[in-house]
């Protein structure tokens, strides 16, 4: 479709009182010279509205610049893998993402496509110092978003690298599918903060997401992580069933093979594509016409997944990269951890 | 369909003339409590509501009853300190009676720039001001009903409100000459936007993939002489199948072929469902 019939991304920008004075927030807008700024009392005034075209605003992201009170860590999720830590917890401190992937649990959970930044991060900091106050904390900053793809505009990995490299016992995963080199090259290397790539055969990247960098790139970012020698994971989560998923994945590990040394490469993580029955509901009804949507997955215990199939697929993405990669190195979500 | 409402017959005489002179033919409705016009194409739709609020949100919650559509757009006259005659997108809506804020998606692309609404129940007596340094404010005495209103119907990012500024509070001077030169002033603007509304309507449901054959479908799953949840799930088989960009006339076509369609029973129709998940999913 015509891109002209809609606005550019962030040609608008709604900005909540309480957080029109904080100087992140300032920093932002002063990135954003052509936006238009729409003040606003509280963010839900916003993007909880209800009846919103989520599918209409992924193609004309609008941003909404918040302050929270509370600070935005939580416990991680059971459909979440937790690579053996207990204290899992992970960060919201930015809501939605730039990235439109089909399959994404976002477009599920949030009543919009806008993306929500809460610009003080401090409170949320202050909260990780409490936590590691009672012991070691593995914490996911980039769950609910893709915080490396947004890094120009908010800075927040900066601000998470100078707050972690004098805190030992705070092991932080950056989850992303950004193939910014540039910013790869300018971060420190810090041996408990690890970028974890999520890599999908090509024609899933293709076909379900669609903003995201192409494969190639990714794992030429992913490339250049190592040879940084930035700790570095590798995500196969989640994987997508579809007609000929095998030949892709395949593919896929093979090019892994190839291009990446495995002992440059902490760990890796494999999972198949699982959600909140709620969730699904939602993706279901805004969009109709996905496959990935309309799949009829097996529910069990709240979670639609491929149920038996998915202990099958994991296996099968694990036996392609054995003799390249140790299996106490591979870390599986399956039906058993839910 | 595009429908637009205006609150007098002054505001919609320009947009009338306007979408005539372009080609396109407004029919009157049948005469009822609403005044309205119909494209003979059925692209758009255009309303006079009455003045106020309330009339506005009665008119626009009538209408969208009536006629489903696409988008709704709120095209008036409105207090301000812009000159005269210039017209603006709102992107933040005031009821000043109750202090709620409301918010149309600006999502789609318009020619226009941005203003704040206060709409409030009397003619304006001043401009409302400001809302920030980069927003200036009109007043009106409709917008707020009318997006209540609309929003019953639509999702808000489907809702617009344009805005002309007539006066900036000097009310005795606005006579239905004045209204209609000022609406005549913006009325090739509003009907581009309108029209380029109209073609975004036409590419959005080109785009949108279309599962084929919903009657084969619907027979196979009648066919399978199950429970509901069966059907659910063999609809969900199908959809995905289709959507997937596999053949599903043939695959529809080798059950019936074998003899798993039509099932004889609920149990049979059971073991139907269990096959086709083992061989395709």
């Amino acid at each position: 479709m015509n891109g002209t019939f809609f606005e550019p991304a962030f040609r608008y920008v709604y900005v909540e009182d309480r957080a029109a004075g904080l100087p992140q927030t300032r920093r932002i807008l002063a990135k954003l010279p052509q936006a238009h700024v729409i003040p606003i009392r509280h963010y839900k005034d916003v993007f909880n509205r209800s009846r919103q075209d989520i599918t209409a605003q992924s193609r004309s992201l609008a941003l909404i610049l918040a302050d929270e009170p509370d600070p935005r860590v939580y416990p991680g999720a059971p459909v979440c893998q937790n690579f053996g830590n207990d204290a899992f917890y992970y960060t919201s401190t930015v809501m939605n993402c730039v990235y439109d992937c089909e399959y994404c649990y976002l477009k599920g959970m949030y009543p919009s496509a806008n993306l929500v930044i809460f610009t003080d991060q401090s409170r949320t900091f202050a909260e990780v110092d409490r936590l590691l106050a009672r012991g070691p904390v593995y914490l996911c900053i980039s769950y609910d978003t893709d915080l490396a793809a947004i890094e120009p505009l908010t800075g927040f990995l900066r601000e998470w690298y100078a707050f972690a490299q004098d805190r030992p016992g705070l092991t932080i995963e950056i989850r992303t599918k950004c193939a910014n080199q540039a910013l790869l090259s300018t971060l420190p290397v810090l041996s408990d903060v690890i970028w974890a790539f999520t890599l999908s055969p090509e024609k899933v990247a293709q076909r379900f997401e669609k903003k995201a960098p192409e494969l190639e790139r990714r794992l030429a970012a992913a490339r250049y992580a190592a040879s940084r020698h930035i700790p570095l994971r590798l995500c196969f989560d989640p994987m997508l069933r579809f007609p000929g998923w095998e030949e892709e994945y395949r593919k896929l590990a093979q090019m892994v093979r190839d291009e990446l040394d495995p002992e440059q490469v902490r760990d890796i993580s494999i999972g198949t594509f699982r959600i909140s029955t709620q969730y699904l509901g939602q993706m279901r009804a805004r969009q109709p016409e996905s496959p990935l949507a309309q799949y009829p997955y097996t529910v069990c215990g709240g979670v639609a997944s491929y149920g038996a199939k998915s202990a099958e697929m994991t296996a099968y993405m694990a036996g392609l990269l054995d003799g390249w990669m140790s299996r106490d190195r591979m870390f599986f979500w399956n039906e058993r951890e839910e | 369909m595009i429908a637009v409402f205006t609150a007098l017959y002054p505001e919609a005489e320009p947009l009338l003339l306007e979408l005539r002179r372009r080609g396109i033919q407004m029919k009157r409705l049948p005469s009822g409590s609403l005044t309205a016009w119909r494209s003979k194409d059925d692209r758009y739709m255009l309303a006079v509501t009455g003045s106020g609020e309330i009339a506005a949100a009665i008119a626009t919650a009538q209408l969208l009853t009536q006629f489903p559509a696409d988008f709704a757009v709120n095209f008036g006259t409105a207090a301000g300190s812009d000159p005269a005659a210039s017209c603006f997108r709102i992107c933040k809506i005031t009821e000043e009676t109750t202090g709620r804020d409301f918010y149309p998606g600006m999502v789609w692309a318009a020619p226009f720039a941005e203003r704040a609404l206060v709409t409030v129940p009397h003619p304006a007596a001043a401009p409302a001001g400001t809302v920030s340094p980069s927003l200036p404010c009109l007043t009106d005495m409709e917008g707020a009903g009318f997006f209540q209103a609309a929003a019953r119907f639509l999702s808000t990012d489907k809702i617009v409100l344009l805005k002309a500024v007539s006066d900036a509070g000097e009310t005795a001077a606005l006579t239905p000459d004045r209204l209609r030169a000022i609406c005549a002033a913006v009325a090739a603007g509003v009907t581009d936007c309108l029209t380029g509304l109209s073609e975004a309507v036409d590419a959005y449901r080109a785009e949108e993939e279309t599962i084929e054959e919903p009657a084969l479908m619907a027979k196979a799953e009648a066919d399978l002489n199950g429970s509901e949840a069966m059907r659910l799930r063999l609809h969900r088989i199908l959809c995905w199948q289709a959507l997937s960009g596999e053949d599903l006339r043939k695959l529809v076509r080798k059950l019936y072929e074998d003899g798993s369609l039509p099932a004889g029973s609920k149990k049979k129709g059971k073991e139907v469902l269990e096959q086709l998940e083992r061989d395709i999913l």
